[in-house]
C-alpha cells in the first residue's frame, strides 16, 4: 500500500478504533490497587460469584458441544428445505435484546405453560437456579457454537470423507478420524466462544436468576448500591480469571487438533 | 466387467442418465467429457458415494447398490488428492489397512514402485502436486481394490508431470491387473492410457467403445466436435453424394444414409494445393484462402469453397513449400473414406 492520504486515513482510523477498544479496559484493569483486589478476593461472595460463572460457562459450553455439533455438522453437509429458516433460527438470540431473552425463557419454563409445569413435576426449577442460569446462557452462547463449527466442518472437503469411506471406515469412524481432528479447531474456537459469551451475559441472567448472584449481576449489584470503586475489584478478577482459564484451554489442546502445514 | 445398467441421479439442476455402460475387466478405461457433464458422478456412483435414483451398479457380476462404499473394493483418487491433511504419507498410505486388505502388491512394495520412501514422514501440506498425486494412489492401491477410479488425477500437475504420471499409471495398471476408471478431458491422456472409453456428455453416454473408435469414428454431431473435427458441414444426402446448401457435391463413403444429415472431415485429412489437382481424390473443390493462423506446430488455412468453410491444418514444412497468403486460390481435396457422416 502506498503511503497516500488512504493510507494515513486508514492508520487514523484504526488507531482511533484500537483505543476506543483499550482505554476503557486499560482504565478498568488499572483503577483498583493492590488492597482493593486483595479485599476483593477475601470476600466470599466475590470468590463465589466467579467460581459460578466459570461453572455455568463451563457447562453452558459443554452442552453446546454435545447438543450443537450434530447441528452444525448437519447444516454444514446438507441442504435441505427450510435450512435458510434454520440458519435464522440458530442466529436468533444474537439479535433480540437480553432481556426478552431471560423474560421468553420465564414464560415457557414457568406455571402457566405445559412445558414449565413438565419441568416442575420433574423436580427442575428455573427460575432463581444455577439450572436457569445455565438455560439462558446456552441460549444466548449456542450461535456462536454452531456458527463456528459449522464453518469448520464446511471447510473439511466432502472428498476427504469418501475416500476414507472408500477405504473401509464406517461414516461414524470418518467423523471421528477425519471431519472432527480437521474442523478442531473451529469447534475449539467455538467452545471459546460460546463460554466466553456465556461468561459475559447479565440481561438475561438477571431476569431468571439474581441468585444465585454470578459475577457480572454482583458487579451491577456492588455498582448500583456502592459505586464504580467497588464494582471495578470484581471486574478484575473475572476478567484476569477469564483470560487464565483460555489460555489454558488453549496451551492444552493446541497438541490435539489437527496439524496441516502447508508447502511455501 | 463394471456394468451400469439404466442409472439415473437428479440434482435441482442436473440429470445424469439414464446410463448404461460395459467396462470390461482389467481394461484402462477412459471416461471423457467436457468440464460438468457428469464424470465424476459416473465415478461415485460406481464407488457408492453417491446413492442412485434407479439403475444398478454391478461389479464383477455382483449388484452393488446396496453395499457399503468400503466393501466395493473401489479406490477412488480425485484430482486435488484428497489427501488427509493432518496425517503423515505413511498414515494416509496404511488409512485403509485398519479395515482389512486382501492379497495384491504389500505396502512397501507400492511405496518403492511409487518411489514415496523419502517422503513418509512428511505431511501432505509439504508435498509438491505430483507427489500428492502419487501418495494418492499408493493410499487407493495399499487396500488392493478391484477397481480404480481417476478422477481427472492428472489436471492439476505440470506438462512434465504429466508424462511421468501417466508412465506411472500405465506400469501400475499393468503390474496390478486391477480395471482401472479415469475421468479425464485430456486426449493426450485417453490415447496414450485408454484401452476402451466412453463419452459422457450433460449427463448421457454420448459414445463408447474402443478409443481408435471414439476419435476417429464418432458417432455424431457432439462426438466429432469434441473429438477435434472443425469441418462440421449440414448437407443433404441423395445417393452416395453429400450436397451441402451451396450445392457443392461429395462423394461419400459405402453406408451412407439418406436425407438430411451433417458430415465431418478431420481438418489434417483436407489437403491444400496450389498446382494440379490430386488424381485419386474425388472431393475436390476450388476456394479461396480467408485466413491462416498458426496453431500448434502448424497452420490453420481456412479456405472458402463457395459458401462453405473449410480448415485444413498444414505441418509447418509443407505451409513454407506451399506459399498461400490470405485472398489466393487454392484447391482442397480428401479421400472419400475421410469423410464422417451423421
Amino acid at each position: 500500500m502506498s503511503r497516500g492520504p488512504f493510507f494515513w486515513l486508514s492508520i487514523v482510523s484504526a488507531v482511533a478504533v484500537m483505543s476506543f477498544l483499550v482505554l476503557p479496559m486499560a482504565s478498568m484493569m488499572t483503577a483498583p490497587g493492590l488492597n482493593d483486589i486483595k479485599q476483593a478476593l477475601s470476600d466470599k461472595l466475590v470468590t463465589d460469584s466467579v467460581l459460578l460463572s466459570l461453572y455455568t460457562a463451563t457447562v453452558t459450553a459443554l452442552i453446546c458441544l454435545v447438543s450443537g455439533t450434530p447441528l452444525a455438522y448437519l447444516l454444514a453437509r446438507k441442504e435441505f428445505p427450510g435450512k435458510r429458516i434454520v440458519l435464522s433460527i440458530v442466529d436468533i438470540p444474537i439479535v433480540i435484546p437480553h432481556p426478552v431473552v431471560g423474560i421468553a425463557i420465564l414464560g415457557v419454563t414457568g406455571r402457566n405453560h405445559w412445558f414449565g409445569r413438565i419441568l416442575l413435576e420433574a423436580g427442575i426449577r428455573v427460575m432463581g437456579s444455577k439450572t436457569g442460569i445455565i438455560a439462558v446462557m446456552v441460549f444466548v452462547a449456542m450461535p456462536f457454537f454452531v456458527n463456528a463449527a459449522r464453518e469448520g466442518f464446511a471447510s473439511v472437503s466432502p472428498r476427504l470423507e469418501n475416500v476414507s469411506m472408500s477405504l473401509g471406515a464406517s461414516r461414524f469412524s470418518t467423523f471421528r478420524r477425519i471431519t472432527l481432528p480437521l474442523a478442531g479447531r473451529s469447534i475449539l474456537a467455538g467452545l471459546i466462544m460460546s463460554a466466553a459469551r456465556a461468561l459475559s451475559e447479565f440481561g438475561a441472567v438477571v431476569v431468571v436468576a439474581y441468585h444465585p448472584m454470578i459475577a457480572p449481576v454482583l458487579m451491577y449489584e456492588r455498582y448500583e448500591a456502592y459505586g464504580l470503586k467497588y464494582s471495578q475489584p470484581v471486574a478484575f478478577i473475572l476478567v484476569v480469571v477469564s483470560l487464565l482459564v483460555f489460555i489454558a484451554l488453549r496451551f492444552v489442546t493446541a497438541g490435539k487438533t489437527a496439524k496441516t502445514e502447508e508447502r511455501p | 466387467m463394471i456394468r451400469l445398467k439404466g442409472l439415473t441421479k437428479s440434482f435441482s439442476a442436473f440429470k445424469l442418465g439414464p446410463v448404461d455402460l460395459d467396462i470390461p475387466e482389467g481394461s484402462f478405461f477412459m471416461l471423457m467429457g467436457p468440464t460438468g457433464s457428469g464424470k465424476t458422478l459416473i465415478l461415485e456412483t460406481i464407488a457408492g458415494l453417491t446413492q442412485i435414483d434407479e439403475g444398478c451398479v454391478e461389479i464383477s457380476r455382483r449388484n452393488m447398490n446396496s453395499i457399503k462404499p468400503g466393501r466395493r473394493g473401489v479406490g477412488i483418487v480425485y484430482q486435488d488428492s484428497a489427501l488427509f491433511p493432518h496425517l503423515t504419507v505413511k498414515e494416509n498410505i496404511s488409512y485403509g489397512l485398519k479395515w482389512g486388505r486382501k492379497g495384491g502388491l504389500g505396502t512397501a512394495e507400492i511405496v518403492e514402485m511409487l518411489d514415496l520412501e523419502q517422503l513418509l514422514n512428511r505431511l501432505p501440506g509439504k508435498l509438491s502436486g505430483g507427489e500428492k498425486q502419487r501418495t494418492a494412489l499408493a493410499r487407493a492401491l495399499a487396500t488392493n481394490p478391484s477397481v480404480m477410479l481417476l478422477d481427472e488425477p492428472m489436471s492439476s500437475l505440470d506438462q512434465q508431470f504429466r508424462g511421468y504420471l501417466r508412465r506411472e499409471l500405465k506400469t501400475i495398471h499393468s503390474r496390478t491387473k486391477t480395471t482401472f476408471v479415469m475421468a479425464t478431458h485430456d486426449f493426450t491422456d485417453a490415447v496414450s492410457l485408454g484401452t476402451a472409453g466412453a463419452v459422457v456428455n450433460n449427463g448421457q453416454i454420448e459414445q463408447q467403445g474402443s478409443i481408435d473408435e471414439i476419435f476417429f469414428k464418432p458417432s455424431n454431431r457432439f462426438m466429432a466436435a469434441f473429438t477435434g473435427m472443425k469441418n462440421l458441414i449440414p448437407v443433404e444426402y441423395e445417393e452416395k453424394k453429400a450436397v451441402t446448401a451451396d450445392g457443392l457435391c461429395i462423394d461419400m463413403p459405402e453406408g451412407c444414409r439418406t436425407g438430411k444429415g451433417c458430415i465431418a472431415v478431420p481438418q489434417d485429412s483436407i489437403s491444400v494445393s496450389t498446382g494440379s489437382p490430386v488424381e485419386d481424390r474425388t472431393n475436390q473443390f476450388s476456394g479461396q484462402v480467408t485466413e491462416i493462423v498458426r496453431e500448434g506446430y502448424g497452420y490453420a488455412i481456412e479456405i472458402i469453397c463457395r459458401t462453405t468453410v473449410f480448415t485444413s491444418i498444414v505441418p509447418p514444412d509443407a505451409f513454407r513449400k506451399l506459399n498461400v497468403k490470405q485472398g489466393d486460390t487454392v484447391s482442397i481435396s480428401w479421400k472419400v473414406s475421410s469423410t464422417h457422416f451423421f
